[in-house]
């Protein structure tokens, strides 16, 4: 359960985030808006990459602006890159077991196990020992899916995960997060993907000038009379 | 114990003869070492083996030898096969050909960092080979090699102090034989370290003003 | 011509010189050693880029890195035996000398090669829930290393250069015994030739491994 309450942010002198509010609970909930509307940096202030101006973020009961929590909601929020950002000195497997390791404290033998089980659910059972300069673009952002979900995290934070991968990739992905959604992880996702956004989303949530001008059910944003939205909408479309 | 600045005062001309000699030897250590460099650089990326081999035996000579050595070669050793030598001429020469070889490296990058494509496109306009050089090559070296090149004339003018080993009357020897004369080490060796700070620091600035309004103006 | 290549060279100077490599040597390792744990903690330091603190290491930083290493050295074997009841010997002053030169370029290389590592890895570390101890050790190292070997070996050859100025301060290394041998034979051209090629000798295999350490840099993939 994340509560996000009167958040500010500002960059400089530009305002990015403004007096926001919004819970984010189960289920898939895409986040859209144009380039600046405060998406990213949405996210980023949910697990702590970037430090609110003003307000609250709650994350299962722990306050963000208390620093001694800012470790736990991030455990509880793992989050998955445009840019993949895996570690180019370890391979797929260590890649993922990392963290177990050193946050969780697993034991190496268990974490090992445990990260083939992600990585075949990924579909990268056989690039365990697979360096990310050896990987394609899809398969790195599959490994960093991995890495994320070892954590058994509350919620999953997709930022723009396929903005960098091209359309064969995108969609091996995207098929990827649609099986995990099934399961019923709880995922925030910023995207420009449409047509994964309508099949997928449970909730759809627009952004505009770092306000929430829409906040719905997946079939009324996507029928909606909002003239913002069609607009919207319509630009994308035409990608 | 008390400190006696005083004496740096008293001595303050003879300190600054030091600083112009140590400019003199500089700037004319400088012309030579670029124009060796430029020379160095060209027979570096020649296709002539010859050229080549000889710049990188060149380079990686006094690269790998100490200065104060070389400079001890030069006044001591060419005596003995009939060259005289002097001080600050010698000094001059030995820092010259010495910063060359460091030269000739920073020129060489900035010759090679060039695209290609460039200097085809002008030949297929009809450019011929030294207008190429005159207008494309050099202006773009510059624009990488000038920073790179500042920062070596700055070793340059720190490198003049070990010309004090041949007591070559720039600042460092002068200030080595005021403090024989007067004992007072401390402040006298304090006052230059804080004058050879001052005088790198403000080229430094300089380098990177020229640099920011002259050089890195623009494209390409 | 033969009288002039073997002129009154001795075993015994053959020993001096050697005695005088080994000295070299040993001002180059310790300076290298002190530089090193001076240099990463102030490089480290910086890295983090603390406002005031930041500011306040520059203070150590540029001086040295921008005044002579012969200034240096006088300054601290003569000038401080003149203000304190200390009075350090060459050896002493030329160790730690060119430890604190050593240290002040050292930082600046460890902090870049800090940076050098992109944002989002500390990014990504930080959101699986490592501290910046475990990221800095586990995720930064490994990559800020590799860029950190190339350049700091570069400093040690430079270092080993001119650790030569230590013979002015009257400190017997190579240089100096080579000095003290050209009062005697009168042969300069010679010694100060063979000088040179100790240097070389010492100095040219470290400075092709920098190179080499450079080039595998580059290739990253493959080595993990």
């Amino acid at each position: 359960m994340i509560q996000v309450r009167n958040v500010s942010k500002s960059f400089g002198s530009t305002n990015v985030l403004d007096e926001l509010s919004i819970d984010f609970d189960k289920g898939v909930t895409v986040i859209m808006g144009q380039s600046g509307a405060g998406k990213s940096t949405l996210l980023r202030c949910i697990n702590g990459l970037e430090k609110i101006d003003g307000g609250d973020i709650v994350v299962d009961g722990l306050s963000i602006n208390e620093k001694k929590n800012v470790r736990e909601i991030r455990e509880k929020c793992s989050m998955v890159f445009q840019q993949f950002n895996l570690f180019p000195h370890l391979n797929a497997l260590e890649n993922v077991t990392l963290s177990p390791i050193h946050v969780l404290g697993i034991e190496k033998k268990k974490a090992q196990e445990k990260a083939m089980r992600f990585l075949e659910m990924v579909g990268l059972s056989e690039k365990i020992k697979s360096y990310p300069s050896q990987l394609s673009g899809g398969q790195q952002q599959r490994v960093a899916i991995a890495r994320a979900l070892i954590m058994e995290p509350s919620a999953l934070l997709l930022d723009e995960i396929t903005s960098a991968l091209d359309p064969e990739m995108t969609s091996e992905v995207l098929e990827v997060i649609e099986r995990i959604a099934r399961e019923g992880t709880t995922m925030l996702v910023v995207t420009h993907e449409v047509s994964f956004a309508r099949r997928v989303a449970d909730r759809m949530v627009f952004l505009e000038n770092g306000k929430v001008l829409a906040d719905q059910r997946t079939e009324e944003f996507f029928t909606s009379n909002n003239e913002r939205i069609m607009r919207f909408l319509q630009k994308i479309e035409f990608n | 114990m008390t400190l006696h600045f005083r004496v740096i005062f008293s001595n303050l001309d003879f300190l600054l003869e030091g600083l112009k000699m140590t400019f003199f030897i500089s700037v004319f250590s400088l012309i030579i070492g670029f124009f060796i460099g430029l020379v160095v650089a060209f027979m570096r990326i020649s296709k002539n083996k010859v050229f080549s081999s000889m710049a990188i035996a060149y380079v990686e000579f006094f690269r790998n030898t100490p200065f104060l050595v070389q400079l001890f070669f030069f006044y001591f050793g060419l005596p003995e096969l009939g060259i005289n030598t002097e001080p600050v001429t010698t000094a001059i020469i030995a820092l010259g050909i010495n910063n060359a070889a460091y030269n000739s490296e920073i020129i060489r990058a900035g010759i090679i960092s060039i695209n290609k494509g460039l200097i085809e496109g002008a030949e297929s306009l009809g450019f011929t080979k030294f207008q190429i050089v005159r207008l494309i090559i050099i202006p773009n070296a510059l624009r990488v090699t000038f920073k790179p090149l500042g920062s070596n004339f700055i070793n340059l003018i720190l490198t003049t102090s070990v010309a004090v080993s041949i007591t070559a009357n720039e600042l460092m020897s002068n200030a080595m034989t005021l403090s024989s004369n007067t004992f007072r080490p401390f402040e006298i060796y304090l006052t230059i370290l804080v004058l050879y700070c001052l005088l790198t620091f403000s080229l430094s600035g300089f380098i990177h003003f020229v640099d920011r309004k002259f050089i890195s103006k623009g494209i390409s | 011509m033969e009288e002039y290549i073997f002129p009154k060279l001795t075993s015994y100077d053959a020993l001096l010189l050697l005695k005088g490599m080994g000295m070299t040597i040993t001002v180059t390792l310790l300076a290298i050693a002190i530089g090193l744990l001076i240099g990463f903690f102030i490089g480290l330091l910086r890295s983090l880029k603390i406002p005031i603190l930041s500011k306040l290491l520059l203070v150590y930083i540029e001086p040295i890195r921008n005044s002579p290493l012969v200034a240096q050295l006088f300054f601290a074997y003569y000038g401080i035996a003149m203000v304190t009841d200390f009075s350090p010997s060459a050896f002493q002053a030329a160790v730690w000398t060119l430890g604190i030169n050593t240290s002040a370029f050292a930082a600046v290389i460890v902090n870049a090669s800090i940076r050098s590592v992109e944002k989002g890895q500390w990014e990504a570390a930080y959101s699986l829930g490592l501290n910046y101890w475990k990221t800095f050790r586990l995720v930064i190292v490994p990559q800020a290393i590799r860029v950190f070997i190339p350049s700091f070996v570069g400093l040690c050859v430079n270092q080993l250069q001119v650790s030569s100025l230590v013979s002015l301060i009257g400190f017997v290394d190579i240089t100096r015994v080579g000095y003290m041998l050209t009062l005697r034979t009168y042969r300069p051209f010679l010694i100060w030739s063979i000088v040179a090629v100790l240097y070389f000798a010492l100095s040219f295999p470290i400075s092709k491994f920098a190179r080499y350490a450079e080039s595998r840099v580059k290739s990253y993939g493959k080595i993990g």
